[in-house]
């Protein structure tokens, strides 16, 4: 067995990972235009990954006790945060996908109804990037893996806040639901050049 | 698929979009007398947020969850500043006896009984603007980028007060509405 001191470690000759160092995809099955979809990526200030987690089962057995996992914890929440600009496009764009949901004037006359179109869900593609220092402005990356989030849909749509003794930017949060979570497994080393 | 790092995100050239940038609007029929007083001296106004309930189902040891039902109606929670002559307390009031049915005053009070009359509902038009066109012409139409409606509204409650010799503070009032439903509309 190697052992690794602390002053024996070359883990650390490597840079650490900043929590600022993502790239959001957003695809939706032609739920919104690919112009629209990249609103939301530009958008994007904070997105939580969720947990993977696996239920267990006990069984006891001639004295001992053991645990087993069983049923893969496969879906669950992510929490998305945006700036948004003087345009409103970010609140429109989230507006158009929790309205395929549900049609939020439903009630309002007896012409509207309940979802403004077929139900269907979209895949959120959350990749995280190491941003190379050296290539920051040509905007080469290197993916080193990530998440991806699939078969989602808005349960809810953050509200804005207005106050007019504040001189903040408005932000909104939203709420997506996910039916399944795959990992994205670190690609080949590349040389960008 | 395009890398929009924060080093090369074209989103930021356009200007936030800035809290104060907004007005109000009160749309009662027959009052727009009140309608007026009460949009000049609101504070502040939190857009709630649109939510769907969800219901899980589980099949061959997975879970999903589906929307289910929307969760239409909500509450908001508005501040006014009142004046010297206390009209903003004055017009809340009207405002919220306005909504039921008072049988108070009479001896038929359990034929008029205190009750919601929908007629009398209320709209709340939430008028969001580009940056700093809500000062240059809050009225011109075309500065508006969207509204936010909150239909079926009615008052809930009026705050009280403590009124207090050693205080520097005005006269405020926190009044609690109700609505129907909220939807949004783009300019």
């Amino acid at each position: 067995m190697k052992i690794n001191s602390i002053f024996n470690n070359n883990f650390y000759d490597m840079k650490p990972l900043p929590l600022w160092a993502f790239n959001v995809h957003i695809k939706t099955n032609g739920l919104l235009t690919p112009n629209e979809e990249d609103i939301l990526n530009n958008a994007i200030t904070k997105i939580s990954v969720p947990e993977v987690a696996v239920e267990t089962v006990n069984l006891a057995f001639a004295g001992y006790n053991t645990q087993h996992p069983s049923k893969v914890k496969n879906n669950g929440q992510s929490s998305l945060t945006f700036n948004e600009n003087e345009d409103l496009d970010v609140y429109k764009t989230l507006y158009k996908l929790y309205s395929n949901i549900h049609n939020p004037k439903y009630g309002e006359s007896i012409d509207e109804e309940y979802t403004n179109s077929e139900f269907k869900y979209f895949d959120v593609f959350i990749t995280v990037s190491l941003l190379d220092l050296k290539h920051i402005q040509s905007s080469v990356n290197l993916d080193i893996g990530g998440f991806e989030l699939h078969a989602c849909y808005l349960s809810s749509l953050g509200g804005l806040s207005f106050d007019y003794s504040s001189s903040n930017a408005n932000e909104i949060t939203c709420t997506l639901e996910y039916q399944f979570i795959d990992h994205i497994p670190q690609e080949s080393e590349e040389d960008p050049e | 698929m395009s890398n929009t790092t924060i080093f090369t995100n074209a989103y930021y050239q356009k200007k936030p979009q800035a809290q104060y940038s907004f007005t109000v609007d009160f749309i009662f029929e027959g009052k727009e007398d009140l309608s007026k007083i009460l949009s000049c001296t609101l504070q502040n106004f939190k857009i709630p947020d649109m939510k769907i309930n969800t219901i899980t189902l589980n099949q061959f040891g997975f879970t999903y969850t589906r929307p289910a039902r929307a969760a239409k109606h909500g509450g908001l929670s508005l501040s006014f500043n009142d004046n010297s002559s206390l009209n903003i307390r004055g017009a809340l009031v009207s405002l919220y006896q306005s909504s039921f049915y008072s049988g108070f005053e009479t001896s038929e009070f359990f034929v008029n009984a205190p009750y919601r009359i929908p007629e009398n509902n209320f709209e709340i038009i939430v008028n969001v603007y580009k940056l700093g066109y809500a000062t240059l012409d809050a009225t011109d139409e075309n500065n508006i980028v969207g509204k936010i409606h909150f239909t079926g509204c009615f008052v809930e409650n009026i705050s009280g007060i403590d009124f207090d010799y050693s205080s520097q503070d005005i006269v405020k009032w926190t009044t609690s509405i109700k609505y129907d439903n909220m939807y949004f509309e783009a300019q």
